[in-house]
């Protein structure tokens, strides 16, 4: 149990799988409200108001869960494209890249003596 | 012809549950990619749509659970409900169910608590109903269960002065009214006792009297 709770922590679920999960959750808080209305007495009506609802928060709470994950797995990604962009234009500035100016040809300024500060 | 309405709540409860279900079944079966308009179509159905049918289903059951319909659907409370509807009934709960104030709503607008939670103790104690209906009266039959229904609190005469103010020149000059003003205003004599106006179901009072008369009976048989 602790194992797999561990492992729900580490490797969350897929986000389509919560997805799937949140609009199944959706369609039986529902499926429970609209038995309230259209049968109202008290077995219906308390399972609404109380496990109808839970069930709703729960799907929407998972929705939100699911879309955030989504958005920081999209955000990493972007951030590991933008770090490989960004050595490269600083190895270009470093003149360590093999092409240093737009046409690939080196600049009078490129071949200048660097000043090293003492 | 009827001139019923449907409830407003109800009907738009079930609008917004319909179309939250068209799109989550659209989304269960299509499978489509998680753009971002995917995205936002599953907020409106897993977010927006349920929430109208919870708000507008939420008021609609509260009402719901005002009605004698309500009350009465729970098989111990069917003579209660019937009697309080019966235009021929003279007892105190059917003539209050008569007037149009009361009417449907007859049970609630008696049995709740008065003042700014009263909604909310009522509720409360209306929890407190189905917990005893569940474990202990849902497997009786009537015969057994109706001595055994009692009202918890002796029942406060602040709710019957909610209309009769006891101020009206009307009400005080009945002699028993007027002798007894200070103990029905501070509830020391209740007006639905014996004698004043009778219980407001009598039938659940001669209930009671025949079950304490048998318990009598057989205490005086055993030797």
């Amino acid at each position: 149990m602790i194992r797999r709770l561990k492992t729900l922590v580490t490797r969350p679920p897929r986000v389509p799988t919560l997805l799937k999960l949140s609009a199944v959750l959706t369609l039986i808080a529902l499926a429970l409200m609209v038995w309230s209305m259209l049968q109202p007495t008290p077995m219906p009506v308390i399972l609404a108001m109380s496990l109808g609802e839970g069930l709703g928060i729960l799907a929407f709470a998972l929705f939100c869960i699911s879309v955030l994950i989504d958005q920081v797995r999209k955000q990493r990604a972007r951030g590991k494209k933008m770090t490989s962009t960004e050595l490269a234009a600083g190895d270009s500035l470093l003149g360590l890249a093999p092409q240093n100016g737009p046409s690939g040809t080196r600049t009078p300024r490129d071949d200048a003596p660097r000043e090293i500060s003492p | 012809m009827s001139t019923e309405h449907p409830n407003p709540f109800v009907l738009f409860a079930l609008i917004c549950a319909g179309l939250a279900t068209v799109l989550l079944i659209w989304f269960l079966i299509a499978r489509p990619a998680l753009t971002r308009g995917t995205k936002l179509v599953l907020l409106v159905a897993i977010g927006i749509l349920p929430l109208g049918t919870a708000a507008n289903g939420s008021i609609a059951g509260y009402e719901a659970t005002k009605t004698r319909t309500f009350c009465s659907s729970c098989h111990v409370m069917t003579p209660f409900g019937a009697d309080s509807s019966n235009p021929g009934s003279t007892s105190l709960a059917a003539r209050h169910g008569r007037n149009q104030a009361f009417g449907e709503e007859n049970c609630y607008t008696c049995h709740a608590d008065y003042g700014m939670f009263g909604t909310v103790t009522t509720k409360i104690g209306g929890m407190r109903h189905v917990y005893e209906y569940a474990l202990h009266f849902h497997q009786l039959s009537l015969e057994e269960a109706l001595p055994r229904i009692h009202i918890r609190q002796p029942f406060p005469n602040a709710t019957c002065m909610r209309c009769h103010s006891t101020e009206a020149p009307g009400w005080r000059r009945v002699g028993d009214h007027k002798s007894l003003i200070d103990q029905v205003r501070d509830g020391s004599v209740s007006c639905a006792s014996q004698g004043c106006h009778g219980p407001a179901h009598p039938f659940a009072a001669i209930a009671h009297l025949k079950a304490e008369q048998a318990a009598a009976g057989a205490e005086g048989a055993s030797p």
